[in-house]
């Protein structure tokens, strides 16, 4: 089926597919939909929305049709946390609390995305309110990471000379009936998008909730600096650090709907105003003259081998390539921005997805205390931070670093994250079903 | 000790009793605020105004008072999951624009809190409100305890603001005790109050009811709360302790919800007696909240509140720090939402002023100027007379404030509704004071216009129903023929002098006259004749 292979391209290469009418908004969101059903069994979804999508994609052909085509995300799927608010359809938080909740009024950013032409598919699994590391803690069941869940997939590599390695990677179910845990709270946010059922997903990043995920799933996942994006409708965890956060599997498709998603709400008494309506990164990023800080408190006792050679390869690799890399840096974000220092590269999680049986060993409280550890000082100091992934392990699960900027510098963070994109060319999961 | 009580007593009265020969000529004892000699209460009020404005302080929605319940609320005041509060520009000005009619420090920068507690009328769990860093501080009232029944005269007296501070109302909870059911009506909820918190300077009922009077008359001068406290506009919760002299304040109580000056009045005086009673029976005051009511006019424990409440404030994290500017400072840096100066300008003047002008300008008596300036349009009225500056003052506050708005009230109108104009009122004082009509006529004039909707011009009606005062020529014929033909009584009052044969002869000539003499001149005439 032709229809769901346009499910892994970037939102650059459909839009232009969907503008040429090779494809019809129409088909494209069948596709997307029927993909939804595929990979049901994993559980991104509490709710779907066949019958808004259709209606959407409908206008958006429309348009189309009409040769307009000035909207960013016209026709493109996208997933939404269930807790944003969205008007008329059901937003639980993951709870029986507000199961039967359906607000009266939408998010801003999920009105932004619809005025953009996106087309809504459904309302993503969440730890219940927010408050979890794992996505195993919804009323309505887990969601399960689509690495080794059984699904059956296949890697693509830019590189043929890959081809060999990439072979030799394991995709299999795990044995048992055991599964990789998505990662949380936004595990079915970066489900949803590392499983080609949408494009770009969004998701809430209060300690770590959209790059934890983001890590486990293989996508990009974007905290953007506290204030960018409005709150509005963001059911909130803690109102101080809580972010809408991005989810795509390519930073410029992240870049994209933050441009969509950012600027100044007057329902939001903390959101700021900027100028990143007509974001673009460059087409070909470069790292000339970037201080980039290493941190040596990222480096935890129990943090995997495999995260830590990463870390070091990634950081050789910026090295090489003309950026000025500080192994030993302080703690402090401010006083690390006065040093000169531009960006800091960090892990995101101690390691890979973990399994399930594992997972469950440590009750909620400790097993987020202990996911948090990497990403909670970003909440803290409102700035932004990206998750990119960069490699597959032995066990075929993706290993993803991290990058921190400084607040308000989203634009220079997410060009050194396409940069990072570029050169390490991490193997994209192609799913076959 | 009581040395020392009696010479401070002293020191007191001499300065008080100094003041008020400085302001009212009066030659008063002024009396120690001592109950049996060993008690002294002491009494903070806390005022809650709302705010005169179209919507609420977080969001849009409308406020008018009497709305169907339930029909003003939003998502925001309801708590729908992921609502924010956005702040009311306007509610921000008028807290200013109060505080500085109050003589408070605007605080240029200020801070929200949330405070919370578990109540079916708070959908959210916790109010907005200022704890720590409020709009404003230091502030300053002072006003007259005007009819006060333990001293006999006026006397003034002043008070501490010693914050005002920005919050939301929470809704109303309705007790359906029949059906054993609470309704809830979210229209109040997020309505925007000012909290003014005063320093515990007052040491009586009829003290808080004379503050809080000054206080309404000051907001609704300004503008910003409508000061009506029949429709909770206007809420007043009352700190009350005794402790004898000397000694350290006492365990206080707390009234809250006080919503009419008579129920503060009475509910601060039966609460003063209460502790007083408790302590002299050896017993203690218990620390708590009590409510006031109306059916019983006593104080009484809310037990619901016996557990100490833990409001867990915290800063509220969806709104910024509030800051303002005062471009009448040389160093202004305009970093504000607001110009604090352009609200200065904005003040009229205030009630205290007024009366001091009515006082000085028109020689009015004390009583008369709070009379006039606790209403503008009544105001409005008695200065639109005395632009003729010819009219005396003191005429025209007779005949507007105890003939016209008598006349005026029998059917149910207030002065701004006046059938009897301010031109034609200042026609039937002019006829009066040119001794061509008597009070008594202008009472009548008064009411044919008001009552019986005469619309005929003054001097036609007196002209029309032969009302003129009569010619001391003919007025003295009367007189003679009064007593010609009374003569019993006329020896009867030169034995006794009693004054009422007087008066009774009086009545006579008054009946004689149809009621056109000069009854002043009469009496003068009279006595005069009955002497020789």
């Amino acid at each position: 089926d032709m229809g769901m292979n346009y499910l892994s391209l970037s939102i650059r290469d459909v839009s232009s597919l969907l503008k040429q009418k090779t494809i019809s908004s129409l088909e494209l969101c069948n596709a997307a939909l029927k993909r939804q059903n595929a990979v049901a069994k994993l559980h991104p979804f509490i709710t779907h929305t066949p019958d808004l999508a259709r209606e959407s994609a409908l206008h958006s052909q429309k348009r189309y049709d009409r040769g307009e085509q000035n909207l960013p995300l016209d026709g493109i799927p996208v997933a939404v946390k269930d807790n944003f608010c969205t008007s008329g359809i059901p937003t639980t938080c993951g709870s029986v609390m507000l199961q039967n909740y359906i607000p009266t009024y939408s998010a801003t950013v999920v009105r932004r995305l619809q005025k953009a032409g996106a087309v809504i598919v459904g309302k993503t699994n969440l730890d219940e309110f927010g408050m979890g590391s794992g996505t195993t803690d919804s009323t309505f069941g887990p969601s399960k990471n689509i690495y080794r869940s059984g699904v059956e997939y296949n890697f693509l590599h830019p590189s043929r000379e890959y081809d060999n390695i990439l072979s030799r990677i394991p995709s299999t179910a795990l044995e048992n009936g055991d599964w990789y845990v998505t990662g949380g709270s936004s595990g079915g946010s970066a489900l949803a998008v590392a499983s080609g059922t949408t494009f770009l997903a969004l998701g809430s990043d209060t300690g770590g909730s959209v790059r934890n995920p983001s890590s486990y799933c293989g996508v990009v996942g974007l905290k953007p600096s506290y204030g960018l994006v409005s709150r509005f409708g963001l059911i909130s965890l803690v109102n101080s650090l809580d972010v809408p956060g991005l989810f795509g599997r390519y930073v410029d498709d992240v870049a994209t709907m933050l441009s969509v998603v950012s600027g100044l709400d007057p329902q939001d008494s903390t959101s700021v105003s900027s100028d990143l309506q007509n974001l673009k990164l460059p087409e070909n990023p470069s790292l000339d003259g970037l201080i980039i800080g290493i941190p040596r408190e990222y480096h935890w006792p129990g943090m995997s081998k495999e995260i830590v050679d990463e870390w070091t390869k990634v950081a050789d690799l910026m090295e090489d390539s003309g950026a000025q890399v500080r192994r030993l840096i302080s703690e402090d974000f401010s006083k690390v921005w006065a040093s000169g220092v531009n960006l800091l590269l960090t892990p995101v999680t101690l390691s890979t997805a973990i399994r399930y049986s594992e997972f469950q060993n440590l009750d909620n409280r400790t097993q987020t205390a202990t996911q948090d550890i990497c990403t909670q000082a970003a909440n803290m100091a409102g700035v932004p931070a990206v998750s990119i992934p960069v490699s597959l392990n032995t066990e075929g699960l993706p290993v993803s670093l991290q990058l921190i900027g400084q607040w308000g510098k989203d634009p220079a963070m997410l060009s050194a994250a396409k940069w990072v994109e570029q050169n390490v060319k991490f193997p994209r999961i192609n799913i076959l079903e | 000790r009581s040395g020392r009580k009696m010479r401070h007593q002293l020191r007191l009265q001499t300065r008080l009793q100094n003041a008020l020969l400085r302001h009212y000529n009066i030659n008063s004892q002024y009396k120690p605020h001592l109950i049996r000699d060993y008690w002294e209460p002491v009494i903070g009020l806390e005022i809650h105004a709302q705010i005169s404005s179209i919507s609420k302080l977080f969001s849009r929605v409308g406020t008018r008072y009497g709305a169907p319940p339930n029909t003003q609320v939003g998502i925001f005041e309801s708590a729908h999951p992921g609502t924010l509060p956005v702040l009311n520009k306007r509610c921000v000005e008028a807290g200013i624009k109060t505080a500085l009619a109050f003589g408070a420090t605007v605080n240029k920068i200020s801070l929200f809190d949330r405070k919370h507690y578990f109540y079916p009328d708070l959908p959210a769990g916790y109010q907005i409100t200022q704890l720590d860093y409020p709009l404003a501080s230091n502030g300053r009232l002072e006003f007259i305890v005007l009819n006060s029944s333990l001293h006999k005269h006026p006397y003034r007296h002043s008070v501490d603001l010693l914050q005002l501070q920005l919050e939301e109302d929470s809704g109303k909870s309705i007790h359906d005790k029949d059906n054993n059911r609470v309704l809830v009506d979210l229209n109040r909820a997020g309505q925007p109050l000012m909290e003014l918190v005063f320093a515990p300077g007052l040491r009586n009922g009829e003290e808080a009811a004379a503050m809080v009077k000054e206080v309404a008359l000051i907001l609704t001068r300004i503008g910003t709360c409508n000061g009506r406290m029949h429709e909770g506009a206007l809420r007043v919760d009352a700190n009350i302790s005794v402790h004898r002299p000397d000694e350290p304040l006492g365990t206080r109580t707390e009234v809250k919800n006080l919503g009419s000056i008579g129920s503060l009045l009475k509910a601060v005086d039966y609460e003063i007696q209460r502790q007083i009673d408790i302590l002299e029976s050896g017993g203690n005051v218990t620390s708590e909240t009590r409510s006031f009511d109306t059916h019983t006019q006593e104080t009484i424990s809310m037990r619901d509140k016996e557990v100490i409440q833990d409001y867990r404030f915290m800063p509220e994290p969806n709104l910024l720090p509030l800051r303002l500017h005062d471009s009448s400072e040389p160093n202004c840096q305009y970093d504000g939402s607001l110009d604090i100066s352009k609200v200065r300008a904005k003040i009229p003047e205030l009630p205290e002023a007024t009366r001091q002008k009515l006082i000085r300008d028109y020689g009015l008596s004390l009583e008369n100027a709070f009379l006039l300036a606790s209403k503008d349009d009544l105001l409005d009225y008695f200065m639109a007379v005395m632009s003729n500056t010819k009219r005396s003052s003191k005429l025209v506050c007779n005949l507007l404030l105890n003939n016209l708005l008598e006349a005026l009230n029998s059917i149910n109108t207030d002065i701004t509704n006046s059938p009897l104009s301010a031109s034609a009122f200042g026609e039937i004082v002019d006829l009066q004071q040119s001794c061509r009509i008597v009070t008594n006529i202008s009472q009548q004039v008064i009411s044919a216009i008001c009552i019986e909707r005469d619309s005929r011009s003054p001097t036609q009606i007196v002209l029309d129903n032969n009302w003129l005062q009569l010619s001391n020529d003919v007025m003295e014929e009367i007189v003679e023929k009064i007593l010609a033909d009374n003569l019993e009584l006329v020896e009867k009052y030169k034995k006794s002098k009693k004054k009422k044969l007087l008066n009774a002869l009086m009545g006579k000539i008054n009946k004689a006259s149809d009621n056109r003499a000069n009854m002043k001149i009469v009496n003068d005439v009279l006595l005069k004749k009955l002497s020789s």
